[in-house]
């Protein structure tokens, strides 16, 4: 048979030992909490150490690669020079002269027969030609040519006569000025 | 030992307090609010600034890493480059593009092939740009020759095969009509590059030689052997020997 237990302490008293009994166990967690946030950043700052250890580390490795490169410096020297160099060939081979290539066209489409006395090319989009012809025929033809973009694949934006007149040996002389483009 | 009425003062301002209004209202929150301060400060002082320190410290190892994966990647190839073929590379890619205005050079490359064409050099001049340090500089050779037009067009032709590069700057004709001898002043444009003083740094990645740059010293290593080819038989060239004759 189960005893019957009763509690014969005061109201007060019980009152008191609960309030005591709340208080200690509200101390135990907040301790509890302090120790466990002392715990997490001392894990934290050991981490950080634990880094700056890995810092150092890859520091003293890079430290000597640094050494390693330089003294393989005069490779780089010659490879840096030399790509240098390929880079700027490639660049001026890649551009072919305006001029040239304007005078092979103009001596292209300048029919036999028309004598050229000067041809000046000093400047990428003009050049002044003066020349003559007695076959009026001819002379039709260079202006054909001058005109006609598949002759001169588009490369002759404008031609002008700046004169032209016929001579007493019957030759008909003419001056041109020819923008490219 | 410490004097027993000390002790009881002491005991009776503890007594004090604690029977003091505010401890019996406050003293269940008292000491949490204490480890709560406490642990305030530990975050906003400690913890929190060690965070941010340990973020940084992984972008920095995170860059350090990648640098020293650039530096090793570097180191190894620049140990793998075979120096003295690199070494002969450049000294032909010198020849297209040398370090100096190298004029005796460039002279004798453009008289060989205004004979080889054929004209006749009647005067040769030169012009002297300013000189930009580590830039692609230029100087003129302003020709004065005499021939026709399929010379001068010969001669345009044969200066794309010189090693040394060059580009026609302007070309000025003149002729007597019903002849075919005609004067022409020709000027062309001869490139050199000086040395750079500084090579760049150690953190610029290597530059690679392509295909296309071995091609390129190809064709100058064949330009080279024309150019030779020309002065050791001239009987062979097209044109006169003596330009000036």
């Amino acid at each position: 048979m189960d005893k019957i237990k009763i509690n014969l302490l005061p109201p007060e008293i019980r009152e008191f030992a609960k309030k005591r009994n709340q208080k200690a166990l509200l101390v135990k967690v907040s301790i509890l909490m302090l120790i466990l946030l002392v715990i997490g950043t001392s894990l934290l700052l050991s981490v950080v150490v634990f880094q700056r250890g890995t810092i150092s580390d890859l520091d003293g490795s890079i430290k000597q690669l640094e050494v390693k490169i330089t003294t393989l410096k005069q490779k780089e020297v010659i490879l840096s020079v030399l790509k240098n160099r390929f880079t700027n060939i490639s660049k001026l081979e890649n551009t072919p002269a305006k001029q040239a290539e304007t005078f092979n066209l103009i001596t292209a489409i300048v029919p036999q027969g028309v004598d050229i006395i000067s041809l000046t090319l000093d400047k990428p989009e003009s050049l002044l030609l003066s020349a003559e012809t007695t076959d009026m025929n001819l002379l039709q033809e260079l202006f054909n040519n001058l005109t006609d973009p598949k002759v001169h694949e588009g490369k002759i934006i404008a031609a002008t006569i700046e004169s032209i007149n016929k001579r007493a040996n019957n030759k008909v002389h003419f001056d041109l000025t020819i923008k490219l483009k | 030992m410490k004097n027993p009425l000390t002790l009881l003062k002491k005991s009776e301002t503890v007594n004090q307090i604690i029977t003091s209004p505010v401890y019996v209202k406050y003293n269940l929150i008292i000491a949490p609010a204490v480890i709560l301060v406490m642990s305030l400060l530990i975050i906003f002082l400690v913890t929190v600034p060690q965070f941010y320190n340990l973020l940084e410290i992984y972008k920095t190892i995170e860059q350090l890493k990648q640098k020293q994966s650039f530096y090793d990647s570097k180191a190894s190839s620049l140990e793998k480059i075979p120096e003295d073929n690199y070494q002969n590379y450049l000294e032909t890619a010198l020849i297209a593009l040398p370090a100096d205005k190298d004029i005796p050079g460039s002279i004798s490359q453009i008289v060989s092939i205004v004979g080889s064409s054929g004209l006749k050099l009647n005067n040769i001049s030169l012009g002297n740009p300013a000189v930009s340090e580590g830039q692609l500089n230029d100087f003129t050779v302003r020709l004065e020759v005499g021939g026709d037009f399929d010379q001068v067009k010969g001669f345009l032709e044969n200066s794309k095969q010189i090693a040394r590069l060059n580009k026609l700057q302007s070309i000025s004709i003149t002729g007597s009509p019903g002849k075919t001898a005609l004067l022409a002043e020709i000027v062309l444009q001869v490139f050199y590059q000086t040395l750079p003083k500084n090579i760049g740094s150690i953190d610029e990645p290597l530059p690679q030689i392509t295909d296309v740059d071995l091609k390129l010293l190809d064709d100058i290593k064949s330009k080279v052997g024309v150019i030779k080819e020309e002065s050791v038989a001239p009987e062979g060239a097209k044109g006169k020997f003596d330009p000036f004759n």
